[in-house]
């Protein structure tokens, strides 16, 4: 009962930071100021007409025929027609300044981008957890020993270099010199297809090779800690193999940290990789956000600060969650 | 127990967020998959031609009707077709067009085209029909060209099948000018080309404050106005009860919407209008207040003497010196210029002359030039996609033209597949009604065109010398190994690139960086002076040319006589003594260069590089004398470094070479100066998409910038120096900046209104600018085939370049030029570039290998690269 407790009350503080940043995040874009772009042969006053007609300024003034200035309806007025919306209609609102997406449905374009960005993740994460706590025990369990200094020196090395450079590796070894991948992500929208999943390995192996490395690393680090502590010398003395012991007890304690760092990573990457998706023409949600804010592009701004927000807020709820069911000594609001 | 159901829990969670997360991304779809690699076609499609391109950025909106950039236009191109369009020309004693049925491209004529009927059949000047219903003077009937019957091919389809009438294009233009909709592109409509009423349609029900002028026009004025025109002489910031609005008399009296009130009051004293306390009595009065009241009246008409109009004799005078609120009223579609004719026949209405047929009948470059198209969407498909407004807003919104679903083409090609951010495919759209034209015949080869986003410069080139694509544009990076490749060609641009400088020493002064030395002439002649525009463009870019005027050789004055502008003696002069050239009976001469005396225009003008160190030294330390002895009034101080900021929209590599090479530019002018190491440029890349208003407005001092397009009319492009609705340096007042020019259509007219003296014609550069161009309100009828001859065009037109570029607040330097390869499956109908029709685009690429020959071909001959290959000369 404790633990419902617990997570209603966290839900109602995520609800209610998440109301306070949406707020802060809708006013901060609304108080930018309003560009537009004077070009030859097009009547800039048509853009102002359109910023009138969707509700954002109003009482122009005008000079000769051109508008030079006017007034800003009042933010909360703006906000109040923006959550109706939303909450009645279910109108996220459309694409304006952002080149790519103009007139386009900013929920339409999250929803089709936001896949790709995943499904990269999901993989990655596939891929790199079980390899990265593999290396990791092997490492901790060979400590000191050769194969543990070779394992080292990789995961130097590779957390050493950011993605971008293995990115730039793998596509020109595996893809361009080898042949073994398409250069790009192929287009489409079948995920699943073999092809598909050819052609999104090496932004994969960019994204997971450094996840490997970070997940080996701790593992070791933490591994190597339980294995000396008493409570493993009682269980080999109570009859268990070393496996046994490793696996049921170690594995265990060391899983409680862990655990929530590989959530988080999942989390993070949910944001997209700029560079790994621009290099592999991923068409993730990796530019979107920066894009919209350089462009000012109210409707996809206020969408993704949203989304990513409460990707945020309910991370942080499920990696303390976590730790109750990982380490049972850990009671989540009990007092 | 418990342990068993945080289990359960456990795995419910991980199993949810799995499933949550494969059930998304299966729900997205199963659209067919579209991979670069170059792989075998499969059987039965060997034969067939795919042209696979990138593109850095994907359009998004194709949309005619609203579509905002050129890279919408990479799909949109392909969906339309022209009613006329420019075709190559082509030598009929080497055989004419077609030579056993295949495109002889022996015959085509190196700059020669033609213009020639598409979708449209037949062009018909109707303006006497149109005469009564559009307002059109006698005059302008016996002139003709303002009125336009197009008849349309009968077999117009869109790729349904639908077919295309009329009616369609008069839907869409009433589409296309609907205020509730303020589609982008519907000054189109009212700008260059004006249809009659265009405008008006669009912006009826537009409310706000205005000056009395800007709502109402002389003919529109009735005693019914009085209660609401409001006197007064205030400015911008006064007026704030006003909404800001100011009245027309402040600018004619050459004052802007920042001048103070009392400088007006002032100005209107010195001219005899009264004293200032009789002025200010009438300030907040409506006409009707002063009407009533005689004393009101006759100061009233004291100010408006200026105009020698008083509120008996010109009651419309009450226009100038006023503001009102009001809205634009309300205008019928009937009113708008653009109407049916017949099943397959539309008028359209022009408020200004065009020549779109020649004397014998055929068509004028004109014709594909201003009458090539008119905005066309599919009816049904358009409604579908029409958005209400939602809750807070008024403005109806569409997507039509923005999928794959919401597409619909009446062009050579369709669209098939398309992905947000990621590629599209076009292939050929077999309702197309060119297919069985023999003007047609063996064009547009290529079956499909495939284009994949791909942002990465590294991955294009893989992708590219693997074969997947079919062109790529050559990067400096890149030029050393393939500038000179046998599979390389070249394009001129017709964009200039200038460096823009703030030269207001209002926002000089106050900018807090000690840059007043930027409102020095010769400061900013001594910076011209200084750049080596041919070093310039080698160490930034790849194929870019040195520039010295703002018109490059691409811009055609008389298109129909191959007149190039930058090849005239007109043209050549002005750049001439623009860059301090002397000319002594006809001889030119180079003050300070020996080697430079007494030459002929052509000698002279091949010794033109705009880069004279010597001679700027020169200039700078005349600078530096006027500087020092007028300290104050620039807000100099001696002890401070002077801080010059050149802002960008955002940081790039580009920017910041670009930056330090004209920061290499200023320390090798200063060295050896009083300024030596004291002038430093300050990168500041934080302005965003808003940089170009922000310089306007003076936050930062130098930027670069390009201009370029409308290749048929460098008088239209050079608005864009003169025009205060797109030049950079708007501190600058080209209303009152006069040039004078001999004209001999004028050699026996005498009109001080007019500033003519027996042919001389003294005018401002706006207005040289507005009459070249038929804008509304202008003073001269100089429109191509208006008052004067294409001569007497091209010497207002040098005229005025020369001045825009002795001013120094906008310094041209490089002009584009690019260069790419296109791969061997492909080849161009000529090596020879052609202004009008490039190198023939994709109707005229010839084809090499089709699909199936291409895979031996890169994967059999070549071992899957084809670095070598492009590396040979």
């Amino acid at each position: 009962m404790y633990m419902f407790k617990y997570i209603m009350k966290r839900l109602g503080l995520l609800l209610l930071t998440f109301c306070v940043i949406m707020l802060m995040c809708f006013v901060l874009i609304k108080l930018l100021p309003i560009v537009v772009t004077r070009e030859q042969g097009v009547d800039a006053n048509l853009i102002y007409f359109k910023l009138q007609e969707r509700g954002y300024i109003t009482n122009f003034v005008y000079e000769g025929n051109l508008i030079v200035g006017y007034d800003r309806v009042p933010i909360m007025k703006q906000l109040w027609n923006y959550l109706y919306n939303i909450f009645a209609h279910g109108d996220f609102g459309i694409g304006f300044t952002m080149g790519e997406y103009k007139m386009q449905p900013v929920w339409d374009v999250f929803v089709e981008k936001l896949p790709p960005t995943v499904l990269i993740n999901i993989y990655s994460t596939i891929i790199g957890v079980p390899i990265g706590l593999g290396l990791g025990i092997f490492a901790a369990l060979k400590k000191n020993k050769w194969q543990d200094q070779v394992i080292n020196v990789i995961i130097i090395l590779l957390i050493s270099l950011p993605s971008i450079v293995f990115a730039v590796v793998i596509q020109y070894v595996f893809c361009y010199k080898l042949d073994w991948f398409p250069l790009i992500m192929d287009g489409g929208y079948d995920y699943f297809s073999w092809s598909m999943f050819k052609s999104m390995l090496p932004a994969v192996l960019s994204l997971c090779l450094g996840s490997i490395a970070g997940y080996a690393r701790f593992t070791r680090a933490e591994l190597s800690e339980v294995l000396t502590n008493d409570f493993m010398l009682l269980a080999r003395t109570k009859g268990l193999t070393r496996g046994q012991a490793t696996f049921r007890h170690a594995m265990r304690n060391s899983m409680v940290v862990i655990f929530p760092s590989i959530l988080s990573e999942f989390i993070a990457v949910l944001s997209g990789s700029l560079l790994i998706e621009s290099m592999f023409s991923v068409p993730g949600v990796g530019k979107l956000y920066l894009d919209s804010i350089t462009s000012q592009d109210y409707d996809f701004f206020m969408l993704l600060s949203g989304f990513y927000t409460l990707v945020g807020l309910l991370a942080g709820i499920v990696i303390d969650i976590s730790y109750g069911f990982i380490d049972p000594r850990i009671r989540m609001g009990a007092r | 127990m418990k342990k068993t159901v945080k289990k359960l829990i456990a795995v419910a969670g991980a199993v949810a967020m799995l499933g949550c997360s494969a059930g998304a991304l299966a729900a997205c779809g199963n659209g067919k998959g579209n991979s670069i690699d170059l792989t075998k076609p499969k059987a039965g499609e060997e034969h067939k031609v795919t042209y696979n391109t990138f593109t850095s950025v994907m359009p998004s909106n194709w949309n005619m009707l609203t579509y905002e950039d050129n890279n919408d236009t990479q799909i949109m191109n392909y969906l339309s077709s022209p009613f006329t369009e420019f075709d190559f020309e082509f030598d009929e004693d080497k055989g004419g067009k077609f030579k056993d049925g295949k495109i002889n491209t022996d015959a085509i004529v190196k700059d020669g085209f033609n213009t020639v009927y598409s979708a449209a059949t037949k062009f018909e000047d109707v303006t006497d029909e149109a005469a009564e219903a559009y307002g059109y003077t006698e005059e302008e009937v016996e002139a003709g060209g303002y009125a336009w019957k197009v008849t349309l091919r009968q077999d117009l389809k869109w790729d349904d099948g639908t077919p295309i009438k009329a009616d369609d294009f008069i839907y869409s233009m009433k589409e296309q000018l609907a205020p509730e909709f303020q589609n982008y592109r519907a000054s189109v409509y009212y700008g260059a080309t004006n249809i009659i009423n265009a405008k008006s349609y669009v912006y009826q029900g537009q409310k706000g404050w205005f000056g009395g002028t800007i709502l109402y026009d002389d003919g529109a004025y009735t005693d019914a106005l009085d209660d609401k025109l409001i006197f007064t002489l205030g400015s911008t910031a006064e007026n704030k009860a006003y909404g800001g609005a100011t009245c027309q008399l402040r600018g004619d009296l050459g004052a802007d919407t920042s001048t103070e009130r009392s400088k007006i009051v002032n100005a209107l004293v010195q001219n005899g209008c009264g004293t200032a306390d009789e002025i200010n009595s009438l300030e907040g009065k409506t006409i009707a207040e002063i009407k009533a009241d005689a004393d009101l009246t006759a100061r009233f008409n004291n100010i408006s003497k200026l105009y020698g109009a008083s509120l008996d004799s010109a009651p419309e005078i009450a226009l100038y010196l006023t503001v009102i609120e009001g809205e634009f009223p309300e205008v019928d579609f009937e009113d708008v210029g653009f109407y049916k004719a017949g099943e397959y026949e539309f008028v359209v209405c022009y408020s200004q002359q065009s020549n779109f047929l020649k004397d014998d009948g055929t068509l004028s470059y004109l014709a594909a030039y201003e009458l090539s198209s008119m905005p066309l969407v599919k009816k049904d498909l358009y409604e579908s996609c029409k958005k209400a407004p939602s809750t807070g807003s008024t403005l109806w919104t569409t997507n039509y033209n923005t999928t794959l679903k919401t597409t619909a083409s009446w062009g050579p090609y369709k669209l098939t597949a398309f992905q947000s951010g990621k590629s599209y495919v076009l292939e050929k759209n077999e309702y197309w009604y060119g297919w069985d034209l023999d003007q047609y015949k063996d064009q547009y080869l290529v079956d499909k065109i495939n284009c994949y986003k791909i942002s990465a410069t590294d991955t294009q080139w893989m992708a590219f010398l693997k074969g997947a694509l079919d062109d790529i544009g050559i990067d400096v990076t890149h030029a050393d190994d393939y500038g000179n490749s046998k599979y390389a060609a070249y394009t001129p641009g017709s964009y200039t690139f200038s460096w823009h400088l703030n030269a207001n020493i209002d926002t000089l002064k106050t900018s807090g960086r000690n840059n007043g030395i930027l409102a020095i002439e010769d400061f900013r002649k001594a910076l011209s002076l200084s750049i080596d525009r041919d070093a310039y463009a080698k160490e930034l870019t790849t194929a870019y040319q040195a520039c010295y005027g703002f018109l490059n050789s691409t811009y055609y004055y008389d298109p129909v006589n191959n007149g190039i502008y930058r090849e005239e003696d007109v043209a050549k002069e002005a750049l001439l003594r623009a860059y301090g050239y002397t000319e002594n009976n006809g001889k030119w001469s180079l003050p300070g260069t020996a080697s430079i005396t007494d030459l002929d225009l052509e000698a002279a003008y091949a010794t033109l590089n705009g880069y004279n160190p010597a001679q700027a030294k020169q200039y700078l330390n005349s600078a530096i004398a006027e500087l020092k002895a007028n300290a104050a009034d620039y807000g100099y101080d001696a002890s401070k470094n002077i801080e010059i900021k050149f802002g960008t929209s955002e940081d790039t590599d580009s920017a910041r070479q670009e930056f330090n090479y004209i920061q290499g530019i200023i320390d090798e002018l200063t060295k050896g100066s009083e300024l030596e190491g004291k002038i430093k440029l300050v990168f500041d890349s934080s302005y965003g998409s808003d940089w170009s208003n922000k310089f306007r407005a003076g936050e930062f001092e130098l930027c670069t910038s390009a201009w370029g397009g409308a290749t048929f009319n460098p008088c239209y492009l050079i608005g864009a120096y003169v025009d205060p609705d797109s030049m950079y340096t708007t501190y600058w007042n080209t209303a009152e900046d006069m040039i004078t020019v001999y004209l001999p259509e004028y050699a026996n007219i005498t009109n001080e209104d007019f500033g003519i003296e027996a042919g001389t014609i003294t005018v401002s550069l706006l207005e040289a600018y507005k009459s070249l161009n038929g804008v509304d309100g202008a003073l001269y009828n100089w429109k191509s085939g208006g008052d004067l001859s294409e001569n007497s065009r091209l010497k207002i037109l040098g005229a005025m370049e020369e001045r825009i570029l002795t001013h120094y607040y906008s310094i041209p330097t490089i002009t584009q030029w690019s260069s790419a390869l296109l791969s061997p499956k492909f080849s161009y109908a000529t090596e020879d570039y052609n202004t009008f029709m490039s190198y023939g685009g994709i109707q005229y690429l010839r084809v090499n290998y089709d699909d199936g020959a291409w895979y031996d071909y890169v994967k059999t001959d070549n071992k899957g690269n084809l670095m070598n290959e492009y590396k040979k000369n």
